[in-house]
C-alpha cells in the first residue's frame, strides 16, 4: 500500500523508486535516475509534478516552483533549458482568481528563466478528487556538447570536491513555517532557477565538473546519499562548513528539524575536480542567490558512506531520516 | 526532550499573546505561562508558548564564565 | 573563540583527576542524548568516566496503549491533533502516520483554533511530554475551560520527571555518581525542583559548550564528595522556576502513580488531568480503555537501557534486528531515544 512516506525524499521513498520504477524502466537513460534524460540528437528531457500546499509560501508559489523545478533539472543533466509544457489538474471549485495568480507566476518565472511554455493540458476533476491544483511541467533543453561537459557518476574520483551553491534547507523550512504560522522576513524559500550558476560553473570548470544534482526532496544529505549509493565512493562532509542562513536555523530550532535533509529548490550540489573548486565558488559568489556558496566536503573511498566530521572531532555516519521530517516537540 | 528556542518579544497583543522574533523569523505565541512579559524581553518558546523569560544578567554572567574558561585554556 | 577538543579533553581530565573509581554519569533528557551523540562528546571524557542515557525521552516511556487510544479516536471520526514525534510509534492497532485526517501540529494552539473554527467537530489533542509540555497542556486546558470549548479535549500521557530521578539515584545496579539535569524541565521546576536528590547534579543547557562545561562542574563536585545541585543554565532556570507554569500544572493536573514504559509503575510519575475537568479529558470523555503492563517483545532490553544498566550498543538486538525502520523497543522508536540517538549518530572509524 502506498503511504505518504513513499512520495518523500527519505529511505522509504527511495525504496519505492528502486522496486517499482527501476525494476521496470531501469534500462537505458533512466538507470542512473538522472534529473533529466540525456537523449540522442542533443536533447535533454525532464519532468516534474507539483502538489504542494500551501500553494503560496514565503519566497514563492506552486507556479514558480513548477518552472524552476524542471528548468533546474535540465541544467543538472547538462542541458540549456528551452521549452516547457504545462499540465494542470484542477479540482472542481478551485478559485479562478487563484489560478490566475499561479499562472501569472508561471509566466513571470518562465520569462526570468529564459524558457517558453509551448504546450499544455488542462483537466478538471470532481470536488474532492484532487487537492486544489496539481501541476506538471516537462521540459526540453539543448544538451551542452560532450566536449564541453560530461556528467556521470562514473566520472567521480576520490579527492573530488563537494560544493553547494548556497545556504541549505530553506525551501523545506519555508513550507513548514507556512503550515505552522511561522513568518517574518527571515523565512523564505530559496526557489530560483540556477541557470546562471550552471553557466558560470561551465565557464570556470567545464569538463572538470563530474556530477551535479539539485537537492530537492531529501535535501543535501539525501542527495549525497543517493549520489554515492552503489558506488565505490563515499563522501566526508565538514559539519562546520555547511552554510545555513540564520532564518533557516531559527525555524529549524523552533521545529526540531535537521536542515541537512530539508529541501532546497534553488541550489546545486556539485562534484568537481578539487583543483577547480575555488574557481567555481568564486564565480558563484558573485551571482545573486549564491553568495554563500561553499565547499562542504570531499569524495572518499569509504564506499557508500557519507561521514560528517564534527566540530568536536569525531566522525559520525550520516543516516537519512526514514521520511520527510515533521515538527517535533521532544 | 523539549524542543525550545529563545526569541525576542517584538510586539504585545491582546489576550495574552505576543509576536516573538529571532533572525527575522516571527510567530504569534501565547504568553499565558509568564507572569509578566514586556517588549524586548527574551523568552524561551516551546510549542508556541513562551515558557520562561531569559534573564539577561544571568546570560551575560554565563558568557563571562565561559570566556574565562576559554582564556585559561588559551595559554 | 571556542576552546578546542584537546583543551576540553584536558579540562575534563583535570576535573576527574582526583577520582580513583569509575564514574557513571547520566543524562535524562532526549535533547541532551541527541546533543551528546551528535557532537561525539563522549570521546572527550576521561577513560574512567561513562555518560549514560537515561529515560529522558517522553515518547519512549509512553505506553503503546496511548497510541492505540489516539488511533481509535481518529477512526471514530474525532479530529486528532498530534506532534510529529508520535507518528511512527507503533501501537497494537498500528501507527498514527497511517491514519488519514490527522492534524500534525507544531503548537497545541493550532488544535484549539481548529476546535474553535469547527464547533461541531470533536477535536482531541494527543500529547506526551515532561514538565514544559505539561505546562503548555495546562495552558491549553485553561483556555478550553474558560471558553467552554465543549468539542475539545486532551488525551495526555504527560510524565513527572522528579520521581524517576530519585529512583535512579538509589538504584544500586546503575551505580550512578551524578546527573546532567535537563535545562528546559528546569526552566519550569526551577533549581529548587531538583533539590534533595541523593546524587550531585548540574542543570545544563543544550549547547555542546555548555554541556561540556556542565560535565566539568559535575566531575569536580564528585571529586569533592559534594552532593548538591549547580545551576549552569541560570539564564533560563530561575531558582524557583516558573511559578505561573507550576500553578497552571497544579490547577489542571495531579501527580499520580503511573507506568513509564520499560520502568514499570512510578509513584507520582504521571500528570493526570484532575477529575473536575473530566469533560476535557479525552480518556474519560470517550470512555477509552487503557491496557496496562505492556509486555516487552522477546529479547528487548529497553528497560535495562532506560535504567542505564546497558548501553544501546550492548543490546544484542541493536542494529541487527532492531533499527529505526524496524524498531523492536521504545528506545529505538522515538527520534531521541537512547538507541535511536546511538544509531543515528554513531561514530565511524576511519
Amino acid at each position: 500500500m502506498i503511504t505518504l512516506a513513499h512520495g518523500g525524499g527519505g529511505r522509504t521513498g527511495n525504496e519505492l523508486i528502486r522496486q517499482e520504477i527501476l525494476s521496470r524502466f531501469g534500462r537505458g537513460p533512466l538507470a542512473e535516475l538522472p534529473d533529466g534524460a540525456v537523449l540522442p540528437d542533443g536533447i535533454v528531457f525532464s519532468t516534474d509534478s507539483f502538489v504542494i500546499t500551501p500553494r503560496f509560501f514565503p519566497g514563492g508559489d506552486i507556479g514558480k516552483l513548477a518552472v524552476c523545478g524542471t528548468v533546474n533539472d535540465i541544467c543538472m543533466a547538462g542541458g540549456i533549458p528551452r521549452y516547457l509544457s504545462l499540465g494542470m489538474i484542477l479540482e472542481e471549485g478551485f478559485s479562478r482568481e487563484e489560478l490566475g495568480r499561479i499562472l501569472d507566476s508561471v509566466r513571470d518565472t518562465a520569462g526570468q528563466c529564459g524558457v517558453q511554455i509551448v504546450t499544455g493540458d488542462t483537466k478538471v476533476v470532481p470536488r474532492g478528487a484532487a487537492d486544489g491544483i496539481y501541476l506538471n511541467t516537462s521540459g526540453i533543453g539543448a544538451r551542452v556538447p560532450a566536449e564541453r561537459l560530461e556528467l556521470g557518476r562514473h566520472r567521480i574520483q576520490e579527492g573530488d570536491a563537494v560544493l553547494v551553491s548556497g545556504t541549505i534547507g530553506e525551501h523545506g523550512m519555508a513550507i513548514l513555517a507556512a503550515r505552522h504560522n511561522i513568518g517574518g522576513p527571515g523565512v523564505a524559500s530559496d526557489c530560483m532557477c540556477v541557470s546562471a550558476q550552471f553557466n558560470s560553473a561551465l565557464e570556470c570548470a567545464g569538463k572538470n565538473i563530474k556530477f551535479m544534482r539539485d537537492p530537492t526532496r531529501g535535501g543535501v544529505g539525501g542527495i549525497l546519499q543517493e549520489i554515492i549509493e552503489d558506488t565505490v565512493f563515499g563522501i566526508e562532509l565538514d559539519e562546520t562548513l555547511l552554510p545555513y542562513s540564520n532564518g533557516a536555523k531559527a525555524v529549524s530550532g523552533m521545529l526540531g528539524i535537521d536542515l541537512l535533509f530539508s529541501a532546497c529548490e534553488g541550489r546545486i550540489v556539485m562534484i568537481v575536480d578539487s583543483e577547480y573548486a575555488d574557481a567555481v565558488l568564486n564565480g558563484w559568489r558573485t551571482l545573486p542567490g549564491s553568495a554563500e556558496a561553499a565547499r562542504i566536503g570531499t569524495v572518499t573511498a569509504q564506499a557508500g558512506k557519507v561521514v560528517l566530521r564534527g566540530e568536536y572531532g569525531g566522525r559520525r555516519l550520516m543516516i537519512q531520516p526514514e521520511n520527510d521530517q515533521l515538527p517535533r516537540i521532544c | 526532550m523539549c524542543i525550545a528556542f529563545p526569541m525576542k518579544v517584538k510586539e504585545l497583543l491582546p489576550d495574552r499573546h505576543g509576536i516573538v522574533e529571532n533572525a527575522g523569523v516571527e510567530r504569534r505565541v501565547s504568553l499565558r505561562l509568564l507572569e509578566q512579559c514586556g517588549l524586548g524581553d527574551y523568552v524561551l518558546v516551546h510549542a508556541g508558548y513562551a515558557i520562561e523569560k531569559l534573564s539577561e544578567e544571568s546570560a551575560l554572567e554565563n558568557i563571562r564564565i565561559m570566556n574565562e574558561l576559554q582564556d585559561s585554556l588559551g595559554r | 573563540m571556542k576552546a578546542t577538543v584537546t583543551a576540553w579533553t584536558q579540562i575534563l581530565a583535570r576535573a576527574a583527576a582526583d577520582i580513583s573509581h569509575p564514574v557513571n554519569l547520566m543524562e535524562v533528557c532526549g535533547s541532551h542524548s541527541m546533543a551528546v551523540a551528535r557532537s561525539g562528546l563522549r570521546a572527550l571524557l576521561p577513560p574512567n568516566v561513562k555518560l549514560l542515557s537515561g529515560p529522558g525521552c517522553p515518547v519512549c516511556v509512553s505506553s503503546a496503549s496511548f497510541i492505540d487510544q489516539a488511533i481509535q479516536l481518529s477512526r471514530r471520526g474525532v479530529k486528532t491533533a498530534v506532534f510529529g514525534d508520535l507518528l511512527k510509534i507503533p501501537g497494537k492497532l498500528g501507527k498514527l502516520r497511517d491514519e488519514s485526517g490527522l492534524l500534525v501540529i507544531y503548537s497545541p494552539e493550532e488544535a484549539l483554533d481548529f476546535a474553535r473554527g469547527n464547533p461541531r467537530t470533536e477535536t482531541v489533542l494527543a500529547a506526551v511530554g515532561f514538565e514544559p509540555t505539561a505546562a503548555v497542556g495546562a495552558a491549553v486546558l485553561d483556555a478550553a475551560v474558560q471558553e467552554n470549548l465543549a468539542n475539545f479535549s486532551i488525551l495526555s500521557d504527560f510524565k513527572h520527571l522528579r520521581p524517576v530521578l530519585d529512583e535512579l539515584a538509589s538504584d544500586p545496579k546503575t551505580a550512578l555518581n551524578g546527573f546532567l539535569l535537563p535545562g528546559h524541565v528546569g526552566s519550569i521546576i526551577g533549581a529548587t525542583g531538583y533539590e534533595g536528590l541523593s546524587l550531585p547534579g548540574v542543570i545544563a543547557g543544550f549547547d555542546p559548550q555548555n554541556i561540556l562545561h556542565s560535565l566539568k562542574l559535575l566531575l569536580e563536585m564528585i571529586a569533592r564528595g559534594e552532593c548538591s545541585v549547580i545551576n549552569n543554565y541560570p539564564q533560563l532556570v530561575a531558582d524557583h522556576g516558573n511559578r505561573t507554569a507550576l500553578n497552571m500544572i497544579g490547577r489542571y493536573f495531579t501527580a499520580a502513580d503511573g507506568e513509564w514504559r520499560g520502568l514499570g509503575s512510578v509513584p507520582g510519575g504521571c500528570w493526570r488531568i484532575r477529575p473536575e475537568y473530566a469533560a476535557f479529558d479525552a480518556a474519560r470523555k470517550y470512555s477509552l480503555e487503557s491496557e496496562t503492563g505492556d509486555s516487552a517483545p522477546a529479547g528487548c532490553r529497553c528497560g535495562d537501557i532506560l535504567r542505564g544498566y546497558l548501553a544501546p550498543e550492548q543490546c544484542p538486538l541493536f542494529d541487527t534486528v532492531c533499527t529505526p525502520e524496524h524498531p523492536v523497543g521504545s528506545c529505538m522508536v522515538s527520534n531521541e531515544g537512547a538507541c535511536a540517538a546511538a544509531y543515528h549518530y554513531r561514530q565511524v572509524a576511519i
